[in-house]
């Protein structure tokens, strides 16, 4: 195995899964998401000697993966059905789930893209706000707007029935 | 205009300063100072929970396998792995063995996959515990360091194969949902191995030396 196979693998193992959760988050469905990681690392196998700094490998793949999921909707389509978002949703819970889960998750998918999208780079990429700034090429200050309001509405979302969980700072999960 | 920014930041990132807030400081907060900390790490938590959707276990493989047949020149873990699984079951059929062998199957076995003995980068626990739940397998205690873990065949059966690292020191473990009829030790001139129920499932645990195996066992075992 050569040096490039070998930094592909490790590339491939440490990054499939938030890059898969990520893509979900965007493209609410599982098996889109699932086609969007193999485009991404099908792109990444074709530039990785481009990558000169592999402190910005991360920023890398979530910037091409946006771009691909991007590229989805510039592609000719066959028609196909719209499966609706809480049949996606049931696809990803499992009976350990909580309320408080599901209830969040279903808060999520109803964000608008511009407020989901910088959330998900933060919460699940980890990525600071520059470097989503950088990702989805805008401003840092639109990145924090955005995600200020991610949050404001989430919690406004689940105010109903998050408050004892709230008022509990989190014991809940024991 | 600094204090703005910095405001716009906290708020934008409320993390950053959360996980700076121990019991000491919450101690030193008004009541509702406090409330409201614990409110936004509770949020935190949640959203974490929310996010963290279940990823499907052969992605990663699927990934690798596709390009290995985009590019000839690039065998991955998966490819090579599918050829010794059929390598094995083809040995197996060709030479058939008596039923107490699955010692020198265990032995055959790692050392066909024996380039992934050196594999460094860790498998996150939840990655894991993902792998296994697929196969219907648990441990009381997943080991600290795991560096592989696929499916695979072995003793006629699914199985996983699992590379630990104890001190640097690479353990294999095959594990499958049914026991097999054997019990005790076994060795060849290079690798030693211990068979060991856990669970109702059969755990062959195979190293250099018996005593990584023992402190394999030890990390796996409850208590």
């Amino acid at each position: 195995m050569s040096n490039k196979e070998r930094q592909f693998e490790n590339l491939v193992r440490s990054y499939y899964r938030p890059l898969f959760q990520y893509a979900f988050w965007m493209s609410k469905s599982n098996s889109v998401a699932e086609d969007i990681v193999q485009e991404t690392f099908a792109r990444a196998w074709k530039s990785i000697d481009q990558l000169k700094d592999i402190k910005a490998v991360k920023s890398w793949l979530y910037t091409i993966l946006t771009r691909e999921n991007a590229r989805r909707f510039e592609r000719k389509q066959l028609p196909v059905i719209n499966l609706s978002e809480s049949w996606q949703l049931e696809q990803v819970a499992s009976p350990n789930d909580d309320y408080e889960v599901l209830d969040i998750r279903r808060a999520i998918m109803a964000l608008p893209e511009t407020y989901r999208e910088p959330l998900a780079l933060q919460v699940i990429g980890g990525l600071s706000t520059e470097e989503i700034a950088n990702v989805l090429s805008i401003k840092s200050n639109t990145v924090s707007t955005r995600l200020f309001r991610a949050r404001s509405v989430l919690k406004s979302q689940l105010s109903g029935n998050f408050g004892s969980t709230i008022a509990k700072g989190g014991r809940k999960d024991g | 205009m600094d204090e703005l920014n910095k405001k716009r930041n906290l708020k934008a990132d409320p993390r950053s300063w959360l996980e700076q807030i121990d019991d000491k400081v919450l101690a030193e907060m008004s009541p509702q100072q406090r409330e409201n900390v614990l409110s936004d790490k509770a949020f935190e938590k949640l959203l974490d929970k929310g996010m963290d959707i279940p990823v499907p276990v052969e992605l990663s493989d699927k990934i690798l396998l596709n390009q290995s047949t985009q590019n000839k020149r690039f065998y991955p873990a998966v490819f090579s792995i599918a050829a010794s699984v059929v390598l094995i079951t083809g040995l197996w059929l060709l030479f058939p063995r008596p039923e107490s062998d699955f010692g020198s199957e265990a032995i055959a076995h790692v050392k066909l996959e024996s380039e992934y003995l050196y594999l460094d980068k860790t498998i996150g626990r939840q990655t894991l515990d993902n792998r296994m739940k697929a196969m219907g397998l648990s441990l009381p205690k997943l080991p600290e360091e795991v560096v592989f873990a696929v499916r695979c065949h072995y003793a006629g059966q699914e199985a996983m194969h699992m590379i630990a690292k104890i001190d640097g020191q690479p353990v294999s473990l095959l594990m499958t949902k049914n026991k097999i009829t054997e019990e005790g030790f076994f060795e060849d001139s290079e690798l030693v191995g211990r068979f060991t129920n856990n669970l109702n499932q059969q755990l062959v645990v195979i190293a250099r030396k018996s005593a990584l195996i023992d402190r394999f066992i030890s990390q796996i075992s409850e208590g």
